[in-house]
């Protein structure tokens, strides 16, 4: 039953170019001479071994065995004789992808040791603050962007469309924040929510965040990943 | 200020400081110091720290100065720091080490390198903070150009992004070379020159460390 052994190795791939150039190191051929026949089999073989145990292959393999048969192919064809210009080699495009590759697979090894060295060292404060309380995460606009999504799930979905005449406005909005902001020291992004669930409301608190934001008179703050968003005031 | 006065201050200043602080600032708060002066006074507190055998050191990283631990202490800070570190995924760091390199990048010429979809992997990313959206390329379509973060520089210990390893330059014939660059105290670029490190205290096998002002 070595093929459990397999199984692990083929996950571990990080794509068609990953698994070529293990290809190329187990069966020790030069990658600037690649035996483009015998490259071809043993990569076929791994994606027929792939679909035998019922893996998804993506995409990308398929394109890459493609890839590699019309190379075979164009290797068969005879080069046209007498002369001199004989055309550029039909492997010199994907040899240099491989070489490309390998040069930011190796940084990236290189990465991997310098992650492991920087994990050992440890800032002051690191261990500080009890959880919950910690210096608070920058948050980015896709922390924002999920949580506006959350606000839509809670949002009610089919209330009915009535129009009214006194519907918010986006400076109002904005005046009501600063104003509020201006009572306590920060407001919970679900508390101002809950204010008014409409959608309308939402999306106009949401843009009011955003402006505000930009002009820099706020400032949004996340103490733990999908955590809780703080809207603070800035000075000034 | 006299010179114990200014390290005194430099030394106050970080030892509160929760996060880095660069030269400039720090010189501004001492008084119009120059950032000259308070990289010789860290240096002259790192020589003071190993001579003592203190357990910290003043590290610049990413611009700023702050105060870590020594590396060969961290199985003892592990059981009081309660969050776990998260090693990144392999098809995370190749990605990183493209736009490290090749930054600013767009999306499909990091898929050209890696021959794969870089769609959610650069979602991750950016969500960790390790890249940003640096613009947008003046080309067909106007993709989005991705560059590496002060997080990045932070996460592997890195004063500036010119510290990251040198490329390895490639013969035409193929041999991968790597650009031996003998440093004065006698490690190869392998143990990565000024790339923080702690001096073999304690332990020996740690490379000579490239604090500011340790000597080897």
């Amino acid at each position: 039953m070595g093929e459990s052994s397999y199984q692990v190795r083929l996950d571990s791939f990080q794509g068609p170019l990953d698994l070529l150039l293990h290809l190329i190191k187990v069966e020790e051929v030069d990658i600037y001479d690649i035996p483009i026949a015998r490259i071809t089999d043993q990569y076929l073989n791994y994606i027929k071994f792939m679909r035998s145990l019922d893996l998804q292959v993506a995409g990308e393999f398929l394109v890459m065995a493609a890839t590699l048969l019309r190379i075979k192919a164009e290797m068969l064809l005879p080069r046209p004789q007498g002369n001199d210009l004989e055309g550029p080699d039909p492997r010199q495009e994907l040899t240099e992808m491989l070489i490309e590759y390998k040069r930011f697979k190796e940084l990236a090894e290189q990465l991997r040791g310098m992650e492991g060295e920087r994990f050992r060292f440890y800032p002051r404060g690191e261990a500080a603050s009890p959880p919950g309380d910690d210096p608070l995460r920058e948050i980015n606009p896709f922390l924002l962007w999920r949580a506006f999504q959350e606000a839509l799930d809670k949002a009610p979905k089919d209330t009915p469309h009535t129009i009214s005449p006194d519907e918010a406005t986006l400076r109002e909005k904005m005046d009501l924040l600063l104003r509020s902001l201006e009572e306590g020291r920060e407001i919970r992004l679900t508390d101002l929510l809950r204010q008014d669930p409409r959608r309308i409301a939402l999306v106009l608190i949401f843009v009011a965040i955003l402006e505000l934001a930009r002009q820099r008179r706020i400032t949004l703050r996340q103490a733990t990943p999908f955590g809780e968003i703080l809207i603070c005031p800035l000075p000034g | 200020m006299r010179d114990e006065e200014l390290k005194q201050v430099i030394e106050a200043l970080l030892f509160v400081a929760t996060s880095p602080l660069s030269p400039q600032k720090l010189g501004d708060l001492v008084g119009g110091i120059k950032p000259g002066l308070v990289q010789r006074a860290v240096r002259d507190l790192n020589l003071s720290y190993q001579n003592r055998g203190r357990s910290f050191r003043i590290q610049e990283i990413a611009g700023g100065y702050q105060f870590y631990t020594l590396p060969h202490l961290a199985p003892w800070i592990e059981r009081l720091v309660a969050e776990k570190k998260r090693r990144l995924s392999p098809q995370a760091l190749e990605t990183l080490a493209i736009i490290a390199y090749k930054g600013p990048i767009n999306r499909p010429q990091i898929e050209a390198i890696r021959g794969v979809s870089a769609d959610g992997v650069l979602k991750t990313l950016l969500e960790r903070g390790l890249i940003q959206i640096k613009g947008r390329e003046n080309s067909v379509g106007r993709p989005l150009l991705y560059g590496t973060s002060k997080a990045f520089l932070q996460y592997f210990g890195l004063r500036r992004l010119s510290d990251l390893p040198k490329w390895k330059e490639f013969s035409d014939h193929g041999q991968a070379k790597a650009e031996q660059v003998p440093l004065p105290n006698g490690n190869s670029l392998q143990e990565r020159g000024r790339y923080a490190y702690c001096p073999g205290e304690g332990e020996g096998r740690e490379g000579k460390g490239s604090f500011p002002g340790e000597v080897g």
